[in-house]
């Protein structure tokens, strides 16, 4: 009878788990605490078999010293961060989006008729679409340069994200309507329309790769919910650093429900809305931030 | 260990126990080792002497061993031992050459010759006038074999052996010069023709001489020659073919004298078993001559491994004639084979027979290999027509990535530059999102817009496609939005800089450098210089830089010119190619901040940039690297210092006098030839024909 793929080497000591861990933390800037020693075996030991290699102390060497290392490592990243989430999640946040910082947004941006979001860790893109959806479905920007922008650090995940091809479970707390309307049904699932799709733009970014990434040029809110979570200290306050350079004074930033900037940064303003605590830039910057920069 | 033991084996091991002992003590065992019976002994023993160079008592001892004597194998040992004595061999050699004998003297020859020393030529020369024939026709060999030290006056000096009274002196001389590449010109050429003795040589160096008027003779010589003066006949016309058109066409109108027993003559040649090299030449031979039935022998042995590449050259040489047999081969050939007919088939046709080759080029689109479609592409590419654009672009949609991918784009932007309209309609029925997005996006890159409307328009297209999952539609959009999309395609090219794939990220990068305003301004300038200081990507970073460079902007100048003196050594090589799109004046100073880099290929990258500047002072900088710690960077200033001419012969003779390393005294040899101005015919030794 077989019990497992897994060998009686191929157990995580507490040893590997720090090599590993540190390894990621140095590439990606991506902190797991002990706890996480579970989900490293149980995620990596594909990869180990695969390789040929018979403990996790010769993955690290490989990780470390192969000609292939690199990608092997990106891999290994992609498969520690994928997490699985689904459309309209986080539902109160995303009301509070729609009814107060849209409606502001249009005003504030009437002028220059353009709106920019980016989905920061944006993993299969459901969170993108999400907003895509939300913007289209407000009549508030038609005819407007609007443009979603969504973000991995996982290749994979970035590349579902662009085929914008989901199954049931994304959709449940979806509703039928929008499902309907907002999705074709095709042999692999359910796929997003085009007119959905075409104000989407997906990329591959390490958060950590500092706030003159350029992806996302200026914008107008930056949704970053349950990744600042992979982050150590020293390392979220470098990704907020990078978000503050890209929101636009006035621009938005929306955590997930058990994330702050507590202890992280003072620059940004904590403004109440109907629904939820979301984070503000300051239409004027404070003087030592704007100073420092 | 004795070097009188009975064991060779200690014999050896107390032979290389010498290099440890005094030389003055040494040098009566290493004598006695040179003399051995065993020639591993005498090996052992060049190599002590060598260490031990430059004791005198070893070279007075190894000079004595040129005199008369029964062992044989102590005076080639000596010969061999003295080149490591360099300038004191010489001097030695000559202050002894009165006592010895003509052996003697025909030994202290090749000893001088080995030394590749220029001093070696004055004594050379008093030993043309020797009373022993062997012993001139040795120095004149010796002489060829120096001619890189003092290529000018050994040349000279070989020149004037054509008229020695001793047939053997003018035959050694005239080998000698073709060793050298001495191409002589026709008037004495014909002057020797009417020496017997040094018929065979004559004929090679009318091969070498590249002058038409070798033809007739040459042809002749082959009509009537056998054995050895057919061969040398052979070769000799296969060298005339290969020194330019107006030759090989001299050489296959002469051939029409050629009768048919002696035609077949010349095809049985190919295969006749034979040592070496003939049925090569033979086959090679065909093709220069242009013989009727050449096409067919040649073509079978596109399968045969040791006469491929020389069918290919003979092919060349047959021209469009040939073209027929070659399709019909491809027809019947295994993919690799059938692949490579095709592409020789396109080099071969001419008009009269192009639509031939097109005919066979769409059926090899269908074909289930790979390398066959490769093939079929680069073949449209060359004799396609617009009607073929569709069959070309269905074709390179079954191949999602790769080179094929590639050829397929390449050949469908030639077309669509040479028959704009129907690419035009290609392009236009493309419909947004689907594959042929990217057959549209090579079609703008190439006509420029508007191809679906205006430039917004177009543009439009092909940021749209950039959201496609299909990594190369994203990759062929980037190329086009580079090519035509101004200020309008820099956000989408932008964000593609995040792709997933890394091959459209960097075509992403390219397509920024490329950007151009309306009035021509660089405008990803500010996105390329910060993606080089903050990308943690590598490969974006190398390929930002050389797109830097590509801009020829002024602004990229203060970003790759620190690179270049001190950055990482890969980085430090790109920074120095991306310098190569400024002006000379721009780029100089920054290239010469490339010589300090610790580096050595940062080095070589950098003097090999100077090379293609005009400043006359890339010499000065060549002379010092000659002096560099690294023998390579020593024999690549060598090299482009013999590529410069002019007065650079000092500092490589300079060199020459204290260079050890083999490769780097050959690299100056060689550059000491070229500044001498020899000139070299394509095939300056016998039998050297392949590799070309």
């Amino acid at each position: 009878m077989t019990l497992g793929r897994v060998s009686p080497h191929a157990q995580l000591g507490p040893e590997e788990f720090r090599l590993l861990r540190d390894l990621v933390y140095e590439h990606a800037g991506l902190h797991f605490d002990e706890d996480a020693t579970y989900l490293f075996e149980r995620r990596l030991v594909e990869r180990m078999e695969a390789l040929g290699l018979d403990d996790f102390y010769g993955y690290y060497k490989y990780l470390r010293f192969h000609p292939q290392g690199g990608a092997e490592l990106e891999e290994a990243i992609d498969r520690l961060t994928t997490k699985e989430t689904y459309l309209f999640r986080q539902e109160y946040q995303l009301r509070a989006f729609r009814d107060q910082i849209l409606p502001e947004l249009a005003e504030t941006n009437r002028a220059r008729q353009r709106l920019a979001v980016w989905s920061a860790g944006c993993a299969t893109g459901e969170e993108a679409y999400t907003i895509a959806i939300l913007l289209l479905e407000s009549r508030l920007f038609a005819s407007w340069d609007i443009k979603v922008v969504g973000s991995d650090i996982c290749k994979a995940s970035v590349a579902s994200a662009r085929r914008g091809v989901y199954r049931e479970t994304a959709f449940r707390t979806t509703s039928d309507d929008f499902r309907n309307r907002y999705f074709m049904q095709n042999g692999a699932g359910w796929e997003v329309v085009p007119d959905a799709k075409k104000i989407c733009h997906f990329g591959q970014l390490n958060l950590m790769d500092g706030g003159r990434a350029l992806m996302a040029g200026q914008v107008d809110v930056i949704f970053c919910r349950n990744v600042l979570i992979y982050f150590d200290v020293k390392s979220r306050r470098r990704v907020i650093d990078g978000f503050y350079e890209r929101l636009v004074p006035g621009g938005y930033l929306l955590l997930g429900h058990s994330e702050s900037l507590l202890n992280l940064t003072t620059a940004f303003e904590l403004c109440h809305l109907r629904e939820d605590l979301v984070y503000r830039k300051p239409r004027v910057g404070p003087a030592f931030l704007e100073g420092s920069r | 260990m004795s070097l009188d033991a009975e064991d060779p084996e200690e014999r050896r091991q107390a032979a290389a126990a010498l290099r440890d002992v005094d030389p003055e003590q040494a040098a009566p065992g290493v004598m006695q080792a040179l003399g051995d019976g065993d020639w591993r002994v005498r090996k052992e023993a060049v190599l002590v002497a060598a260490a031990l160079s430059p004791a005198p008592a070893v070279l007075r001892a190894l000079v004595f061993a040129l005199g008369p004597s029964e062992n044989v194998g102590l005076r080639n040992a000596a010969v061999e031992a003295l080149a490591s004595f360099g300038p004191d061999a010489v001097d030695a050699v000559a202050a002894t050459l009165a006592s010895l004998d003509a052996d003697g003297r025909k030994l202290a020859a090749e000893a001088l010759s080995r030394t590749a020393q220029a001093t070696a030529v004055p004594v050379l020369r008093t030993l043309l006038r020797d009373p022993d024939v062997n012993v001139a026709v040795a120095a004149v060999e010796a002489l060829s074999e120096l001619g890189a030290a003092r290529a000018e006056e050994v040349e000279l000096i070989l020149r004037a052996s054509l008229d020695a009274q001793s047939g053997f002196v003018r035959l050694a001389a005239l080998d000698g010069l073709g060793k050298l590449g001495v191409v002589l010109p026709w008037e004495r050429l014909d002057r020797l023709r009417s020496d017997p003795l040094v018929a065979p040589a004559i004929l090679a160096a009318m091969g070498r001489s590249g002058d038409e008027r070798a033809a007739p003779h040459l042809v002749e010589a082959l009509a009537r020659g056998n054995g050895g003066t057919l061969l040398e006949a052979l070769r000799a016309v296969v060298a005339l073919a290969r020194t330019g058109t107006a030759q090989l066409r001299a050489v296959q109108g002469a051939a029409a004298v050629l009768g048919p027993d002696q035609r077949r003559r010349l095809l049985a040649l190919v295969d006749e078993p034979a040592d070496g090299d003939a049925p090569l030449v033979a086959l090679l031979a065909l093709g220069a001559l242009g013989l009727p039935e050449a096409p067919a022998r040649v073509i079978l042995a596109l399968d045969e491994e040791a006469l491929e590449g020389a069918a290919e050259e003979a092919l060349e040489w047959l021209g469009s004639r040939a073209v027929t047999g070659v399709l019909e081969h491809a027809r019947r050939s295994e993919p690799p084979k059938r692949a490579a007919a095709i592409e020789i088939a396109v080099r071969l046709s001419e008009d009269e027979n192009a639509p031939l080759v097109r005919s066979a080029a769409l059926s090899a689109l269908e074909d289930t290999a790979p390398e066959v479609v490769r093939a079929a592409f680069g073949a449209l590419a060359v004799v396609g027509d617009g009607a073929d654009l569709s069959a070309v672009a269905a074709a390179l949609l079954r191949f999602p990535t790769g080179s094929i991918r590639r050829a397929g784009e390449s050949a469908l932007a030639v077309l669509a530059a040479r028959f704009a309209e129907p690419a035009r309609d290609l392009a236009q029925r493309a419909q947004p999102g689907s594959p042929e997005t990217a057959i549209a996006a090579v079609v703008i890159r190439v006509l420029g817009p508007p191809v679906r409307g205006s430039l917004a328009e177009d543009v439009a297209f092909l940021a749209a496609a950039l959201r496609s999952a299909t990594p190369n539609v994203r990759r062929a959009s980037l190329e086009a939005l580079g090519a035509i999309g101004g200020a309008l395609a820099l956000e989408p090219i932008s964000l593609a800089l995040y792709d997933e794939e890394l091959d459209v990220r960097l075509t992403a990068v390219r397509a920024l450098g490329r950007l151009r305003s309306a009035e021509g301004e660089v405008l990803g300038l500010p996105q390329l210089i910060v993606l080089v200081e903050s990308s943690a990507d590598p490969e974006v970073v190398l390929r930002a830089l050389l797109s830097l460079g590509e801009t020829a902007d002024n602004r990229a100048l203060p970003i790759l010119r620190p690179l270049v003196r001190s950055g990482d050594p890969k980085a430090s090589v790109v920074a120095i190619e991306a310098l190569g799109a400024f002006p000379e004046s721009r780029r100089f100073d920054a290239l010469i901040d490339g010589l300090s880099h610790p580096a050595v290929e940062v080095v070589k990258a950098a003097l090999r940039a100077l090379g293609e500047c005009s400043d006359a002072r890339v010499l000065l900088h060549f002379g010092v690297a000659l002096d560099h710690e690294a023998w390579d960077v020593r024999r690549l200033a060598a090299d482009l210092l013999g590529r410069c001419g002019g007065a650079v012969a000092a500092p490589l003779r300079a060199r020459l006098g204290v260079e050890e390393d083999p490769l780097v005294r050959e690299a100056i040899a060689r550059a000491l030839e070229r500044v001498a101005g020899v000139r070299r015919s394509l095939s300056p030794t016998r039998g050297s024909y392949f590799p070309r």
